[in-house]
């Protein structure tokens, strides 16, 4: 541009004041006066041109960078925030998820290192609330979804709308890692014994209470046949069990039951009930098992 | 003449290095929160990236088990994914109740499985836990319920 202008100086005015019969004007390094200030001027203009487009440049990245920080280290706050939900939530044994998004799960706990009955301890996942403490709440917008083809997971998709506009999404999925199935505790054949011999009838703790025995539908209580010998060596007897399940408790709104009832028709000292299928909290099932009490051990 | 000239020049001289000296510490100021911010970045991200890595395996080895459960494959016990990989360091039978025919009908395990991640910068996690087998019988599959897996 500065070559620019003295060439268009140079040439435009060249026979003004060159082949001018008036006295030559002041000159400074071969240039004329006039040049100088014009290729000043046209220098000027550039160089604010330059200073005020390199600012504007600067200030964009410095912007951009700034705002990058604030809210893509907000989103990674949000999402380990989810993320750090997601460890209990992998023991959970059911879920359910409100209107608000409000999640309500049970974590399984153990009783105790001997013990494989596990309690369930209600807990509640509010996002909202807990971004509203990080000081996210009115920059991060949270939903709650169900997966609709995976019904142990969730989806919890964050976003937020940044001061130009630009849009800011993630989704982060916690998944329910665990079968909370009625399933019979290992010490089954040791406690039913006893209880057998004496009473004809032993209540054992299930593992995960259960909804029901899976029937024509859900019910409580079924009668079946199973077998009995009076010796290892015996022939095996056909023998009539009654199962219920009993201790009934509310989760989610629905009721289970935590134990298991056995009524046999006969006190022999080894039997085989045929426990039939139950259906678990999650809606996981067991299958039919029959389950020897007494008797050699594998 | 020629020696005012010089004395211009280097005092021009001086003043050009300490311009470019004012200019690298206005830039580096600008630059100072950008890195800044950058590193924040950097770390908030590794965080989570571990966070993820970790839910996502502690997904892998519950399958781990029960695939190797419910196919009673002897051969497979290690397995390569993206984020490194999983042995299963150990499956203990603790417990057994059998049917009329002295066969097994549920197994108890208590399991171990070790994920080595693919960074070497990163250190591995133990992932223990418990597992039912309900041994269904004839050609089908044993049915394999995770009852609890944590990290150690």
């Amino acid at each position: 541009m500065f070559s620019l202008g003295v060439w268009c100086s140079k040439t435009l005015l060249m026979d003004q004041w060159y082949n001018s019969p008036m006295k030559r004007h002041n000159s400074f390094k071969g240039m004329t006066l006039l040049e100088v200030v014009f290729a000043m001027l046209l220098l000027s203009i550039l160089m604010t041109s330059i200073a005020f487009g390199g600012t504007s440049v600067l200030l964009a990245v410095k912007n951009r960078t700034e705002n990058a920080s604030k809210y893509v280290l907000a989103m990674n706050k949000a999402q380990a925030l989810v993320l750090s939900e997601g460890q209990p939530f992998s023991n959970s044994a059911t879920f359910s998820i409100s209107a608000t998004g409000l999640i309500t799960y049970y974590e399984a706990k153990e009783e105790s290192a001997s013990s494989d009955v596990f309690t369930l301890q209600r807990k509640e996942v509010n996002l909202k609330s807990e971004l509203q403490q990080l000081g996210l709440g009115d920059m991060i917008s949270s939903t709650v979804l169900r997966v609709a083809n995976d019904p142990n997971a969730v989806e919890v998709k964050l976003g937020m709308v940044d001061e130009d506009g630009r849009a800011y999404e993630n989704a982060v999925f916690m998944r329910k890692v665990i079968n909370a199935s009625p399933l019979l505790p290992r010490n089954f054949s040791q406690r039913c014994q006893s209880s057998f011999a004496s009473s004809k009838k032993c209540t054992v703790p299930l593992m995960f209470p259960a909804r029901g025995f899976v029937k024509d539908g859900l019910v409580t209580s079924v009668s079946s046949k199973g077998f009995a010998q009076s010796t290892s060596t015996a022939p095996w007897q056909v023998v009539d069990f009654t199962y219920d399940l009993t201790a009934t408790d509310v989760i989610n709104g629905v009721p289970v039951y935590k134990n298991l009832q056995i009524s046999t028709s006969t006190s022999a000292p080894i039997q085989c009930p045929i426990v039939p299928s139950m259906m678990g909290i999650d809606g996981s099932v067991t299958e039919t098992a029959a389950v020897r009490v007494g008797g050699p051990q594998p | 003449m020629t020696g005012l000239a010089k004395q211009h020049g280097s005092f021009f001289k001086g003043v050009a290095l300490v311009t470019v000296m004012a200019f690298i510490l206005i830039l580096s100021m600008v630059m100072l929160p950008l890195v800044l911010g950058v590193f924040q970045q950097t770390s908030s991200a590794t965080v989570t990236k571990r966070n993820i890595t970790l839910t996502e395996t502690l997904n892998s080895a519950a399958e781990l088990v029960k695939y190797k459960l419910s196919t009673a494959s002897t051969g497979l016990s290690e397995v390569g994914i993206a984020q490194g990989r999983l042995k299963l360091k150990s499956l203990n039978c603790t417990a057994t109740i059998a049917n009329f025919g002295n066969q097994p009908t549920y197994r108890y395990y208590d399991f171990e499985v070790l994920f080595t991640p693919a960074s070497n910068n990163e250190s591995g996690v133990t992932f223990t836990g418990s597992a039912v087998e309900q041994i269904v019988g004839g050609a089908l599959p044993s049915k394999v319920h995770i009852t609890h897996i944590s990290t150690k």
